[in-house]
């Protein structure tokens, strides 16, 4: 384990982090007990510790410097302080009462404290804060960082003696409150911590707001803690930890700009208007021919400069799909050992064996045999503008990911009975819903299908239910019986000509029952981990499917597929 | 003569903790020989409650776990050849309703629909049992009660049952048990100490919450049994967790990794 932190040192751009966020996503959910989102923060140099959200765990590559341990045992123990301040701090107390000084000793004793309450929980988790707090500073260092390094670990450590009088009663007094008051109540540490800095204060102990960085690399910058004023002379005194949000949002790269767009491409290639109903909620009633869907083909000149981009192909490995079987009453296998019927053929030729005084052939029975393929399942692509956002694991955009996994999935069942085709939708007000046919039934995967399918752009909002109807009428059109809809998207429905949030997810709703009722079956996947307010409503409660990140769409799209093909 | 069920009576209490009201809703249930429908993940328990409450009412319980290959022929039974030709054999849902046993079809929507629908006559008022091949009419006998399981989360090719097999049952629902109650049932169950059994029920509740997040299922409780006792005959918790959790429940390395950290979180 040792070996991730020398590669990293070695070679800054060996990607630690990305290969340890998916099991810290799981981590982070399974000990937070609801979705906890893990990723990179993109702070830049100064987001020296990680940063802490309502529904996020930032991670700061730069506290890997710092730590001694393997990254993936540091992030643990960041994951695992992160839930600790979620499930017991109150978060963003008013930061303004407090003198810088003060509130970074506050925010250590509720580090502490914290830490002790998950401790209880999850008695294991105590090994892991303390194998990465900061090493014990020099004899004669009395710094601010060195006493602080020196509390936490004479707070965490009980084996851990110190001759300094104030940690020696920084401990006591935290002990003495954990057994007079509790480890709940939180008022009665921060007064401890408001001693403790008083007299830091008294001892002329200097504290400079502007380097501060938390002493152990684990532990997060606590912003999560404070609400800060926004004006500026509040700005000027406070802490290093506060500036590390705006600082993160600076820094998170523009949305994707190929360069295929900045080459005029020829224009889209309408091949038809459809009108749609759209129910509406709140009057209970249909608006007819209410949204006008145009199918299109993408603009092929600026496909030729995408597909040359190496991100289309070969990221994923390839999928291989599962043989789905059926059982079928059009099959019957005769002169089975067992089965539902006796073979009356086989049975005859029994009893005249016996008669004959031969020995009976004993495989009499009949049974149902099994009937493979033919399912028709249509990924319906969201190409809305978000799809754009660059990941911030992976630096590749949700929009480049589903091409890959469609692309890969249309790959995989070329080999099978099964047809998949794959359309793409965005929407710009009700009187432009765009459907981009990407990839017909059964086509191959030439040069030509690559190109439309890496040409597409992504833009405007995602009028999900027009676009559903649309796919819903297409997959009518096909033979057979198993015909299935796999959604992809990255946010709830929306549009810039709608204000009510619910109207667009009820009328999905309502599109979504359309195609049940028609023998389509549906499943959505949503690679948003704030989907279940909207997708369950949507979709049901089992028809769909969460992922966390973007970097696990192909394995979950080939899963959603062999659900929906099982029929 | 004894009964053809009497090897189905259960002889001895098996161990049941209930969780709430679902004991007395049984045997209301069972007086008016009302079909009931059990619903819950893998491993709450729906089999051990049939078990127990078919040795409370000292009723024969015959069970038959449901599969896609089942058909309709291996419930009620078929024509067999023997020495003298054709002959007859009950199935084990014919020999419930002839006998008065309580039939119990565990995960029933994985029997094929054309299959389940032979359940149908029983569970109405009719509660009979038309064997079409063989020419016969079988009235249930007075004791005679169907019950079926299946977990609706199960995120396999499983479909839906029909409505109209659906709605000729009343339905007890089944969950994992509270927290004390788990623990209780998994201490009791493994021979394990209380201390041990919530360690191991919060390590399932972590993997619970990544259900439909990479997980089909979380940990149930009868994993939860298996780990402890495996600690209670010698391995290391980490060890019987590794086995019992974190093998059975995925083969994804990452998610291997994270139900490992929960157990580390939990044992060290």
């Amino acid at each position: 384990m040792k070996d991730d932190l020398s590669a990293h040192l070695v070679n800054p751009d060996a990607d630690v982090i990305d290969g340890l966020l998916p099991s810290l996503n799981w981590l982070s959910s399974g000990l937070f007990g609801k979705p906890l989102v893990v990723a990179e923060s993109t702070g830049g140099p100064r987001a020296r510790r990680t940063i802490i959200t309502r529904e996020q765990v930032l991670l700061s590559r730069q506290a890997l410097e710092d730590a001694v341990a393997p990254a993936s045992a540091l992030y643990r123990a960041t994951v695992a302080h992160a839930v600790a301040h979620l499930l017991y701090s109150s978060l963003k107390q008013p930061a303004r009462v407090l003198k810088p000084m003060s509130q970074a000793v506050v925010s250590a004793i509720e580090d502490a404290r914290v830490e002790r309450l998950l401790a209880r929980r999850y008695p294991g988790v105590s090994d892991w804060f303390l194998e990465h707090l900061a090493p014990v500073p020099e004899a004669g260092n009395f710094s601010f960082e060195a006493l602080m390094a020196r509390m936490d670990r004479a707070i965490a450590d009980p084996g851990y003696t110190d001759d300094n009088h104030w940690v020696n009663k920084a401990r006591r007094l935290f002990e003495e409150t954990q057994c007079h008051r509790g480890l709940g109540d939180a008022p009665a540490f921060r007064a401890v911590a408001s001693i403790l800095a008083n007299d830091l204060g008294q001892m002329r102990v200097r504290f400079d707001p502007q380097h501060h960085v938390v002493p152990a690399p684990y532990r997060d910058d606590h912003s999560i803690l404070w609400q800060h004023d926004e004006d500026a002379q509040d700005e000027q005194q406070s802490i290093a930890a506060p500036r590390s949000a705006p600082m993160r949002a600076a820094a998170v790269p523009p949305p994707s700009v190929d360069s295929a767009q900045e080459v005029r491409p020829q224009a889209e290639v309408e091949l038809s208007r459809t009108l749609h109903a759209e129910w509406h909620h709140r009057l209970g009633l249909w608006r007819r021919d209410w949204c006008t869907v145009v199918e299109k083909l993408p603009a092929l000149a600026a496909a030729k400069l995408k597909h040359t981009n190496p991100l289309l192909h070969h990221t994923f490995s390839p999928v291989s799909l599962h043989r789905v079987r059926r059982l079928s009453r059009r099959q019957r296998l005769r002169r089975q050992w067992e089965g539902e019927d006796i073979d009356l053929n086989a049975a005859i030729e029994v009893l005249m064996d016996r008669r004959l005084d031969l020995q009976p052939e004993p495989r009499l029975f009949m049974r149902p045999g099994r009937e493979t393929g033919a399912s028709r399942i249509l990924v319906l692509l969201d190409l809305s503008e978000s799809t754009n956002d660059l990941s911030v694991a992976h630096g590749v955009s949700l929009l480049d990911i589903e091409k890959q996994a469609a692309f890969l999935l249309a790959e995989a069942t070329l080999h099978t009975h099964d047809c998949v085709a794959v359309h793409g939708f965005n929407s710009n007000t009700r009187a432009e819903v765009s459907y981009y046919r990407l990839l017909e039934w059964g086509e191959p995967l030439d040069d030509s299908a690559r190109d439309r399918l890496a040409s597409v752009p992504a833009r405007h909002s995602t009028r999900l239910g027009a676009a559903l109807r649309q796919a819903t009428s297409h997959l009518m059109a096909q033979p057979g019986r198993h015909r299935g809809l796999l959604v992809v998207t990255d946010g709830a429905p929306s549009d810039v000509d709608v204000f009510d949030p619910d109207y667009l997810v009820e009328d999905a709703r309502m599109a979504v029952q359309q195609a049940n009722r028609a023998g389509i079956r549906t499943f959505c996947l949503a690679v948003d981990p704030a989907a279940d307010r909207y997708v369950r409503r949507i979709f049901g409660w089992r028809d769909h499917g969460i992922a966390a990140d973007a970097s696990h769409l192909p394995v979950q799209l080939q899963r959603a597929f062999v659900r929906l093909a099982a029929g | 003569m004894q009964s053809p069920l009497h090897d189905h009576l259960i002889q001895s209490e098996p161990f049941y903790q209930p969780s709430g009201q679902e004991v007395e809703c049984y045997e209301r249930a069972y007086r008016h020989r009302m079909p009931l429908m059990l619903k819950g993940p893998t491993g709450c328990g729906k089999t051990r409650f049939v078990e127990y409450m078919a040795w409370k009412l000292q009723r024969p319980l015959v069970t038959l776990a449901c599969n896609e290959d089942m058909t309709a022929s291996d419930l009620v039974g078929r024509y067999l050849l023997d020495a003298q030709g054709t002959a007859w054999h009950d199935g084990p849902l014919t020999l419930a309703v002839r006998y008065g046993g309580i039939c119990y079809l565990d995960e029933v929507v994985e029997a094929r629909q054309d299959t389940t629908v032979v359940i149908h006559p029983l569970t109405d008022a009719r509660r009979i049992l038309p064997l079409d091949k063989k020419g016969e009419v079988i009235h249930a006998h007075p004791d005679f009660q169907l019950v079926v399981s299946y977990n609706p989360g199960y995120q396999s090719s499983a479909k839906d049952m029909k409505a109209s097999t659906r709605q000729r049952f009343a339905a007890l629902e089944f969950d994992y048990p509270d927290t004390d109650t788990e623990v209780a049932i998994v201490a009791q169950e493994a021979g394990i100490d209380a201390v041990l059994a919530r360690q191991l029920v919060t390590v399932a509740q972590c993997t619970r919450a990544l259900k439909q997040r990479g997980l089909d299922e979380g940990a149930s409780t009868r994993v939860l049994v298996y780990a402890g006792i495996l600690v209670r005959d010698g391995l290391t918790p980490a060890q019987s967790c590794e086995m019992t959790l974190v093998r059975a429940l995925t083969d994804d390395p990452d998610m291997a990794k994270a139900i490992r950290d929960f157990v580390q979180a939990q044992f060290g």
